[in-house]
């Protein structure tokens, strides 16, 4: 049973609060929520997110034949002259993998098209019964060289953007926002539970929820915490779920098989100074399993772990409690030094 | 302009987008209000200076790519800083401390979370008479279709 629209239309949320001002809808396959004060910056807010959003979309998602990264992988292989917004969603998911020492990559597009990720998510077969191919090592992301503008990508790779692209989109939609709103207010932005603030926080922060799942009910594993900069991010492999020839998979894949992370985590929260770094660091530490905590350790930034059992582990300063903020003093990775992405769409 | 060339021999080819490289990129005109802020110049003046921007021009085209220059100029930016937002002060992990201003609203309830987020909608696109149509199509939810 399916619902069709047509348009994407923001709906109205009510929080209970009413100094500020809320809204979601549905975007990148997922769902994009917007939260600003003073309210009257909402209706702005909204028309410059919906840009980035479709910006984005337009660039780097493998899953519409007419964006630009389809059209680099129809061409299998060459010297191209990206866009400039593509060229830095690149140029961020290679510093994240340069971060993350590989345990992000961008060449996982073959190996996630393998598992049977080959289109939207919400468009695959939940059950499908054709074979899997023999999962191979990712290319590796020192296969792709991106100078400026130019990127030279080897004949057969594929690039999936997937561990930084939300989060890129997050930090562009606040960035663009703040400049809309001629860096009034505050502004939140979450797209698939990737969220990013700008702007002037609400008193102790913005209150977020974590957890395992995106309706978690009265479950005990979630959390409130309050960010008053920078970003959060939540990767997890309890969702994301398909069955290729009878064998459970997850979209985290790991570089270095070609298959899905045999994570001893099934959920990772982190809080970094943008969320494309929140973002990839939360990805990485599901691909580090048993190193995860080591990783992140190094790469100083709070984290939230959940075990497959349900156990709970906080790590790099992030509270244990409800209610607290969370204090991010490391500085971001994936922007070359920048605080945030070029105000482009 | 053919796109689909060879890509192969080491020709650029641009990946089809209809959005503006950095190679098309031109400098913007100068806003009317700085201008009035500025003493008006000789004809000497302006002479010279815009052959100083042109020598720079010139010289940041042989240094190599100007998108590369732009890029570096962009990471030399200092991290901004919300304004009149929280102050911290950077004493390693678990210790820098926030001080918050005060000035944002007092907010009670929980404003969005971060988790394994569910999916909503898969998204096809036509191109239509030369326009672009997007149909997002919803699932029903399921104890299956979970999205990260």
């Amino acid at each position: 049973m399916t619902e069709v629209t047509t348009t994407a239309v923001w709906r109205p949320v009510d929080t209970g609060d009413t100094t500020i001002a809320v809204a979601e809808r549905d975007a990148l396959g997922t769902t994009a929520r917007v939260a600003v004060w003073p309210p009257e910056n909402l209706d702005r807010t909204l028309h410059v997110v919906d840009g980035v959003l479709m910006a984005l979309d337009r660039q780097a998602s493998r899953f519409r034949q007419d964006s630009e990264i389809s059209r680099l992988h129809r061409k299998d292989g060459g010297t191209y002259m990206l866009s400039d917004g593509l060229a830095e969603a690149v140029n961020v998911a290679l510093a994240a993998a340069r971060w993350t020492r590989g345990l992000t990559d961008p060449t996982v597009g073959d190996a996630l098209i393998s598992l049977g990720y080959d289109r939207d998510f919400a468009a695959l077969d939940p059950e499908a019964r054709g074979p899997v191919a023999a999962a191979t090592p990712a290319p590796g992301w020192r296969t792709v060289l991106l100078e400026g503008p130019v990127l030279r990508l080897p004949p057969g790779v594929r690039l999936d953007l997937g561990a930084t692209a939300k989060g890129l989109g997050s930090d562009r939609a606040v960035r663009a926002a703040m400049s809309a709103n001629q860096q009034g207010g505050g502004v939140l932005v979450s797209l698939g539970g990737d969220i990013a603030v700008d702007g002037q926080p609400p008193r102790d922060g913005w209150p977020i929820l974590v957890a395992d799942e995106p309706d978690p009910g009265g479950s005990a594993r979630t959390q409130e915490v309050r960010l008053a900069t920078g970003a959060v991010a939540t990767s997890s492999i309890a969702c994301r779920q398909w069955r290729r020839a009878g064998r459970e998979m997850h979209h985290i894949v790991d570089p270095r098989t070609g298959l899905p992370a045999d994570a001893p985590w099934r959920t990772v929260s982190v809080a970094a100074a943008t969320c494309a770094d929140a973002n990839a660091a939360s990805t990485a530490a599901v691909v580090a399993g048993d190193h995860a905590e080591d990783w992140l350790a190094q790469a100083r930034v709070p984290a939230r772990l959940v075990s497959r059992d349900g156990e709970v582990r906080y790590l790099g300063g992030w509270p244990a409690s409800d209610g607290e903020p969370l204090v991010i003093s490391s500085p971001g990775h994936v922007y070359g030094g920048a605080s945030g992405p070029r105000a482009v769409r | 302009m053919n796109n689909d060339r060879d890509s192969r021999d080491d020709r650029i080819t641009h990946a089809g987008s209809a959005e503006p490289t950095v190679g098309d990129w031109a400098p913007l005109p100068e806003h009317p209000a700085a201008r009035t802020d500025r003493p008006s110049g000789s004809d000497g003046e302006k002479y010279r200076r815009a052959r100083r921007r042109s020598r720079l021009a010139a010289g940041a085209l042989m240094m190599g790519s100007g998108a590369a220059a732009v890029t570096l100029a962009y990471q030399l930016l200092p991290p901004a800083t919300p304004p009149g937002g929280p102050v911290s002060s950077t004493g390693g992990v678990g210790t820098t401390t926030v001080t918050n201003t005060g000035t944002g609203p007092r907010v009670t309830h929980t404003v969005a979370t971060t988790s394994a987020s569910g999916v909503t909608t898969y998204t096809t696109t036509q191109v239509v008479n030369g326009k672009t149509v997007v149909t997002h199509v919803r699932h029903a939810s399921t104890s299956t279709y979970h999205d990260d």
